[in-house]
């Protein structure tokens, strides 16, 4: 009897406990009259770890100028750069840990579609406006207040890359390789809207599971189907993987593939097998108008640091968009920075042009993602770089 | 053509199934004789690879110098291994054994990170890209080595257990290690021994496994899958282990083939032929615990 | 130090058994409830962490432990908690002070189902027979609709009625009320006859048949058991992160829960506790530490996930190597000095 009346009383006290610690009014979390303080998740660790450098450069690059023009408002930019692993449960960590102890005003960028995904409870409950690389439709469609995507998603290159090979040769056969998670499905989803768009079929559709290395199963399924192009919406090491598998099965297939793989380090892995390996992404090759990037890393006074042989990654570039528009969505917000105002900056945001080396990004209030359109790029394996072959161009597919 | 369909999954699921099969071996001969069941036999697997890989294509070694580089300082990676660790482990708890070796293999990960980095990576090797035309048919050269070095060493291997003196020794403290230390046999050399060669078999495997694909840390996993093949063939016996090995390959290839991207209800198989391994370990441990070779064992209180 | 001889049963078996474990007890209460207001959100965020792993790992403690039965899969039993109170508060809007029992017994059922197997399986068999269940669970959720991909899906708030859990300091206290609960059930369960089979089962099982305990009783209840606990951890795991992605669950979840009880002390409760505090806290403990380093040496964080992996293999090795009885085994140690100091013996 008297360990029921303990057990009861201690419950009634947690009872207490739990309702006297309601939430409490603060000041608005990472902004100060002199400084703003904004996070960059990218991920030193993980699976996507070649990505997180270059990033993380390009941010702090970007940031750097910034605050040497005198910050936004008066309020210069603290950037803090955090490793988050790329997957869900780091991500969430590294969030935790931004925002609960450095006490960050906004998410300008965070590396990984599910990771972000399982940010956003934490992002919505705190106010955080959090900019995900690697995009779903899910993100503008239906969308969610906190987050904005100066990017384009997998669903639009997917329709961008039927649409191309389309263009290219009216009847082909199209086969998809994706990888079966949510990057490789909205690739899958986009390339499908676009087949029922232009009125064909993709005739042949091979999952793999994330990590597959051995491309055999699926390049016999595309040769079975007698396909003549190939879409691989896979990460760097499948699509290594398939073109290996098509040089060994002596078969001459076109492949494009995803934004993930137009870059560079494909041709230490490759070789020459990387030759006419084409991939849509947003990004211009920067090789492509030496002297136009050359002009856009003087004027932000970071020419020698990076230096142009070669030019820093695509990745770095990223960044650099990301923290452009956050930087755009800040002055736009004024003075009163709030994350509400915030919001309401970064919607105001048009054509934003960052050097025309990707296309212009515009929010909407309906609209959360930066643009819809991309281009084509080819590898050239002799002189190791991309070079564009179509260009920034919305794919026709109804994208909504 | 669907004969040519069926052969072509048959040899792909081979030369998978080879390397299935040569790790496979490593877990059978460390598990007979040394009691442990060991989970960083893929882990030693991706050593091995990055070692080649290293020699190979960081420092232009000839490839067959690479190869033999490899392994040997796989196999000696293996005995140092015992010396320092599972020397003092001989007769713990199973789970203990267990847990040393998974904490193994995260030594083992973090330190390929630390010396060669978490990226992907490809080993310069004369058989890439290269293929055999037999007809219709067309081949991969790296598929058709891994196949047929694989059959050499079991070959090798077999008569090594049966033939040679070391071979029967290493087989007898397998069977009663109390019994082989009074007839003479130094038991802890045969443990030593054990690890050397499981080490060296995962080594082999690793490096066919980047020849077919790449390097990369994540090609450990191949290790837990070679695990359904030992258990298939019963933990017990080194044929039973091979057969393992070939009939993992072999199904994961069909299931790859036949089942991947069906859609039923709501759920999408995806990429059946990762979870093919494991369906198999499941059924196999409910209906034939000990596995097609394996034999019951008699307990006593 | 009150007494330590036990005159009858009833004492030797009492839950806390004497005055001094009864004080200390309320100084860990009162510790518990004024301790919120001391700590910023993100120590209590990990606070939070560290107590749900503590239920998940009491439950495992119980079935390697106690009966000795090992189970590579304890993390899929956590994601079968996690995505059963998910499906039930989101889809079906039932409240969570039920989803959360249910939660519990879903993946106490597929526990007792996976247990099946165990009374003809035994050491590393079984081992592998939960291994291969981890990874067959987490395809299952990477593939089906319901459970809505690697994406994952949302989770809704916890909510009594009008009032919602929304502030750390809130889950630190609710989370805090299960630990403290699921300890002293656990405390209780192990003194119990069942305790005692277990533990019969776990020293020899063939004997303890012939002593007339039956095996597949409690082995299986002992696989229920330890999966109700577990599913209990996902279901507040679930509603505390919001998010839930088959990713999180996967093997290295499983092989982080033996870690905290091999850590802690294998059939011990406080060795649980003790473990599942410590394997949280490393990755914490580290980044931490790298963030003190980051401005002198920037190409730390590069290393971090070698450090994490590097350091999480080292203790595990060499804990079983020197101290295998674990954080418990050193704490009943250095007890035992302090009682007989400053004498050796």
């Amino acid at each position: 009897m008297k360990k029921i009346t303990i057990i009861l009383s201690l419950s009634l006290a947690m009872a207490i406990c739990l309702w006297g610690s309601g939430t409490w009014a603060e000041d608005v979390r990472g902004v100060t009259n002199n400084e703003v303080k904004l996070a960059c998740l990218v991920d030193f660790s993980g699976p996507g770890k070649y990505a997180g450098p270059p990033l993380a450069l390009g941010a702090e690059t970007y940031i750097k100028y910034v605050n040497d023009q005198g910050g936004v408002h008066g309020r210069k930019i603290n950037l803090i750069v955090e490793d988050n692993g790329i997957i869900p449960p780091t991500t969430l960590a590294a969030a935790k840990k931004v925002i609960f102890k450095d006490e960050i005003f906004a998410i300008g960028f965070n590396l990984g579609s599910s990771g972000s995904s399982a940010i956003i409870p934490l992002c919505e409950e705190n106010k955080v406006v959090m900019m995900p690389h690697g995009a779903n439709k899910r993100f503008y469609n239906p969308g969610n207040k906190w987050v904005f995507v100066p990017y384009s998603t997998q669903f639009n290159m997917g329709s961008r890359a039927v649409e191309f090979i389309l263009e290219q040769d009216p009847k082909a056969r199209i086969g998809i390789i994706y990888q079966d998670d949510d990057y490789g499905i909205d690739g899958l989803n986009g390339a499908r809207a676009a087949a029922e768009f232009m009125k064909i079929k993709l005739v042949e559709e091979a999952p793999y599971k994330i990590g597959t290395i051995d491309m055999s199963p699926q390049m016999r399924m595309m040769k079975e189907a007698n396909v003549d192009w190939i879409l691989a919406w896979t990460y760097l090491p499948q699509t290594g993987g398939i073109m290996k598998e098509k040089v060994g099965m002596n078969w001459d297939v076109k492949v494009i593939g995803a934004n993930t793989t137009a870059y560079r380090q494909i041709f230490p892995i490759l070789g020459d097998l990387a030759e006419g390996y084409m991939a849509v992404t947003p990004y211009v090759p920067w090789e492509d108008t030496p002297q136009r990037t050359q002009d856009i890393l003087q004027k932000y006074g970071v020419l020698e640091k990076v230096g142009t042989s070669p030019f820093p990654a695509p990745m770095f570039f990223g960044a650099w968009t990301y923290f452009a528009a956050m930087v755009e969505g800040l002055k736009q917000a004024g003075p009163n920075l709030t994350p509400e105002t915030f919001v309401k900056g970064l919607e105001k945001v048009t054509n934003l042009d960052v050097g025309g080396m990707c296309p212009n990004v515009t929010f909407t209030p309906k609209r959360h993602v930066g643009y819809f359109s991309s281009l084509v790029v080819k590898a050239d394996a002799k002189n190791q770089r991309f070079h564009t072959i179509s260009p920034i161009k919305d794919p026709k597919t109804p994208q909504d | 053509m669907i004969m040519e369909k069926i052969i072509d999954i048959i040899f792909s699921g081979l030369s998978m199934g080879a390397i299935y099969a040569l790790v496979a071996l490593g877990f059978v001969l460390i598990f007979k004789s040394t009691g442990i069941l060991n989970f960083a036999q893929g882990e030693l697997c991706m050593v091995g690879a990055f070692i080649c890989y290293y020699f190979a294509t960081l420092l232009n070694v000839p490839y067959l110098i690479s190869i033999l580089m490899a392994i040997a300082l796989g196999a000696m990676l293996g005995a140092l291994i015992d010396v320092l660790i599972f020397r003092r482990l001989v007769g713990e708890p199973i789970y203990a054994t267990i847990m040393v070796t998974i904490g193994l293999a995260s030594i083992l990960v973090a330190l390929t990170g630390l010396i060669w980095g978490h990226d992907t990576y490809s080993i310069r090797s004369p058989f890439i890209g290269k293929t055999i035309v037999a007809g219709k048919m067309v081949f991969a050269q790296a598929s058709l080595a891994t196949i047929v070095v694989s059959i050499v060493l079991f070959i090798l291997f077999i008569v090594f257990f049966n033939r040679s003196l070391l071979g029967v020794a290493l087989k007898g403290t397998a069977e009663d290690s109390d019994t082989a230390g009074l007839m003479g046999i130094n038991v802890k050399k045969m443990h030593m021994l054990a690890w050397t060669i499981g080490a060296l078999v995962a080594g082999v495997a690793g490096i066919f496994l980047a020849e077919q694909s790449f390097v990369h840390t994540g090609m450990s996993h191949t290790g837990i899958k070679a695990m359904s093949a030992a258990i298939l063939g019963g933990m017990e016996s080194l044929g039973g282990a091979i057969i393992g090995g070939i009939i993992v390959g072999v199904v994961e290839s069909f299931a790859a083939s036949y089942l991947s991207g069906l859609e039923m209800g709501g759920f999408h198989f995806g990429d059946i032929k990762d979870v093919a391994a494991f369906a198999i370990m499941i059924l196999v441990l409910m209906i034939r615990p000990h596995g097609i070779f394996g034999k019951k064992e008699v307990e006593r209180v | 130090m009150g007494s330590s001889f036990k005159v009858n049963y009833k004492e030797d078996m009492a839950l806390f058994q004497n005055l001094w474990v009864k004080t200390w007890l309320v100084i860990l209460i009162l510790l518990m409830i004024i301790l919120p207001f001391f700590l910023n959100r993100y120590q209590l965020s990990i606070l939070n962490e560290m107590g749900i792993a503590t239920i998940g790992a009491l439950g495992l403690n119980l079935l390697i432990g106690y009966t000795g039965q090992i189970s590579l899969g304890h993390g899929a039993f956590v994601a079968i908690g996690a995505y059963t109170s998910g499906l039930l508060t989101g889809k079906l809007g039932i409240p969570f002070i039920i989803s959360l029992p249910l939660s519990g017994l879903m993946a106490a059922l597929l526990g007792l189902i996976v247990g099946i197997p165990s009374l003809r399986l035994k050491g590393l068999y079984l081992a592998l027979g939960t291994l291969a269940f981890g990874f067959v669970i987490e395809y299952i959720l990477f593939h089906w609709d319901l459970t809505q991909g690697d994406l994952g899906m949302a989770v809704k708030r916890i909510s009594l009625g009008q009032f919602q859990i929304k502030t750390q300091k809130q889950y630190f206290y609710l989370i805090a009320a299960f630990a403290f609960l699921a300890v002293l059930c656990a405390k209780n369960l192990v003194r119990s006859k069942i305790g005692r089979s277990f533990i019969a089962i776990r020293d020899r099982d063939i004997a303890a048949e012939a002593m007339g305990i039956s095996l597949a009783k409690y082995k299986i209840m002992a696989f229920g058991l330890s999966s109700f606990y577990a599913g209990i951890a996902g279901c507040l795991a679930a509603h505390y992160n919001r998010w839930i992605v088959p990713g999180s669950f996967d093997i290295s979840l499983s092989i982080a829960y033996i870690a905290m009880i091999i850590m802690g002390g294998l059939g011990t409760v406080l060795g649980s506790v003790l473990g599942a505090i410590l394997i949280t806290g490393i990755p914490h403990a580290i980044v931490y530490i790298v963030d003190l380093l980051k401005d002198t040496y920037p190409a730390l964080s590069g290393f971090i996930v070698d450090f994490k992996l590097g350091i999480f293999g080292i203790i595990i090795v060499g804990t079983l190597l020197f101290e295998p009885a674990g954080l418990y085994g050193i704490y009943r140690r250095t007890k035992v000095y302090w009682k007989t100091w400053p004498f050796k013996y």
